[in-house]
């Protein structure tokens, strides 16, 4: 399957101009648009290999949150229902009606929100990673400062060599660098996403949006602690899918595979066989 | 198209005295792709023409957006990224400035502009002089910051050094990166000004030194003489001071300023005294 050509744009929505990077086939496919929420501090640009791939065959977007990448940011410190609402401005904005959601990482908590508060638009929802922190380990994100800029670099080199060292296997270093240089922009208020998601409560959200899940479980920081949203799966469809030995990177490692089983959870489309970690368990 | 992207800017705002107006971003499809530009202002009917503005490398146009902001106060006021810098796509190749020029032409003949005027900074003001040639009924006015006027010696040791940056795992190519913003620029442009600017200088790592070879390969000593138009030559005291000074004596009808003091960052922290500037070169009373 070729892959889409990428484009980019803006679209007004409530905090100023929204950026986001969208994908599409030539033909209507009457597949639902799947539109990504990235990590932070990142932007949309962590999908292009992505949304080349799945717009192939459905419309793919990836709208930089509000504060990152090119997006304008909130005038204040924003919540992660802030952020949800923004992004459904752009989905407006954009003429998307009903859709499949993805977020990764803080994004997961935007996709989840999203869902919550459009619950007659969202069909499934994918997120990679979820920080379901008990309240003790969220006062670590909650007190997130903004970063420090020294005269000598130090900042973004420790940015750099940490990305380097927690990078999965396969990642290379000339695949990095093209897009690290959106961890570097909003150096004053990019800690707002981790504070956002810190309080924001994913077990009520999990419990109240009652949509298939799925979570894909890499083995990064939150590989130990994603596995708790088992106990709060609703839906007889959701559930969480181990992926030992993938980590940072995966969405450009494993472009394909990754494609596959989003295929797989959306479309009912067979994909090489993957281990179902958890049976979705009611709370 | 760019009335579009003005229209939904606010009226002007106040920022420490002086009157500004909001940057909105938007894309251009031309010949290399998207091309990215930032804008600013109202147009006014017997106001004063838009002014585009066009960066050095390897920046983008965000280090003109403080100034946007000021200039936009009483025109239209834009600035490209450069095909391959900032969010604009890049060329296949390595492309001639010609090809810059043309490409931000396209980007002039979809907003229905009529007369502009020109600024530029180092290799930005190499680009305003092959559009100023590509266009002269539509470029009244060409001002440049800098001009890259090197010798040939220059330019063969500059070339001899060329290529793309490689990354580093110990990120040693990005305290490098740093260090060259840091020792370059003015006091009074913080660490915060440069963190803002350093992710247009790390990003596309492989093509970033593109910029510095099609300014090598442009033969500004013979281009500049070429203009008809009005210039304004500004000479801040950083490392181009003695290759501008040189340009000075090309043409004829060079307005020359010695800028002291000046180094990276005055777009910054001297914004509203370069819009004095070029406003008194751009607007002559009278014209």
């Amino acid at each position: 399957m070729d892959g889409a050509v990428v484009q980019r744009q803006y679209v007004d929505s409530r905090f100023g101009q929204s950026h986001l990077y969208r994908a599409g086939p030539v033909r209507e496919s009457g597949r639902l648009p799947l539109v990504c929420f990235h990590m932070s501090p990142h932007s949309g640009i962590y999908f292009q290999d992505l949304l080349a791939e799945m717009g192939a065959d459905r419309v793919a977007v990836a709208i930089d949150t509000p504060g990152f990448g090119n997006s304008d940011a909130p005038p204040t410190r924003p919540t992660i229902a802030d952020y949800a609402a923004s992004m459904g401005d752009v989905v407006e904005a954009l003429g998307i009606g009903a859709l499949d959601v993805l977020g990764d990482h803080t994004g997961s908590k935007v996709a989840l929100e999203f869902a919550r508060q459009r619950p007659a638009q969202v069909r499934r929802v994918i997120l990679l990673s979820l920080g379901m922190w008990t309240d003790e380990e969220s006062a670590h994100g909650a007190a997130e400062q903004p970063r420090e800029i020294h005269a000598d670099g130090r900042t973004p080199v420790l940015w750099w060599t940490r990305a380097v060292r927690m990078s999965m296997k396969g990642r290379s270093i000339d695949r990095m660098a093209r897009n690290f240089h959106v961890t570097q922009l909003h150096h004053r208020t990019s800690h707002w996403g981790h504070v956002a998601a810190a309080g924001y409560p994913a077990r009520d959200a999990l419990a109240e949006v009652d949509k298939p899940i799925m979570i894909l479980n890499p083995e990064d920081d939150l590989y130990r602690i994603t596995p708790r949203a088992g106990d709060y799966l609703t839906h007889p469809e959701s559930h969480i899918r181990d992926l030992p030995g993938w980590g940072p990177g995966f969405l450009e490692v494993k472009t394909l595979e990754v494609a596959a089983m989003i295929r797989q959870f959306l479309d009912g489309i067979d994909s090489p066989a993957g281990a179902r970690r958890d049976a979705p368990r009611r709370s | 198209m760019l009335a579009a992207v003005l229209g939904a800017i606010p009226g002007k705002l106040r920022a420490g005295g002086q009157s500004v107006t909001r940057v909105r971003r938007a894309y251009h499809d031309g010949r290399f792709g998207q091309l990215h530009y930032r804008i600013a202002g109202t147009a006014a009917a017997g106001g004063p023409r838009p002014l585009l503005c066009l960066h050095g490398s390897p920046y983008s146009g965000r280090i003109y957006e403080t100034f946007l902001a000021v200039m936009g106060a009483d025109r239209i006021a834009l600035a490209t990224d450069t095909p391959g810098f900032g969010d604009s796509d890049p060329p296949a190749t390595v492309p001639a400035m010609s090809n810059h020029a043309a490409a931000i032409g396209d980007l002039l003949d979809a907003s229905a502009f009529g007369e502009i005027d020109l600024l530029g900074c180092q290799a930005g003001s190499a680009l305003a002089v092959e559009l100023a040639l590509q266009r002269p009924r539509q470029v009244r006015r060409v001002a440049m910051i800098s001009a890259p006027l090197f010798t040939r010696a220059e330019i063969d040791a500059r070339k001899g050094r060329l290529g793309p940056v490689v990354p580093a795992a110990d990120g040693s190519h990005l305290a490098e990166a740093w260090r060259r913003i840091v020792g370059s620029a003015m006091p009074g442009w913080t660490l915060d000004h440069a963190a803002t600017q350093f992710p247009d200088v790390i990003r596309q790592p492989a093509i970033s030194w593109w910029g510095e070879a099609t300014m090598l390969d442009y033969p500004l000593a013979d281009r500049l003489p070429q203009l008809r138009q009005s210039i304004l030559l500004l000479n801040p005291q950083d490392e181009w001071q003695d290759r501008t000074r040189r340009a000075r004596a090309l043409a004829a009808n060079v307005d020359f300023r010695e800028l002291p003091g000046w180094r990276l960052g005055f777009l910054d922290i001297r914004a509203d005294e370069l819009a004095g500037i070029l406003r008194g070169f751009l607007d002559p009373a009278g014209a």
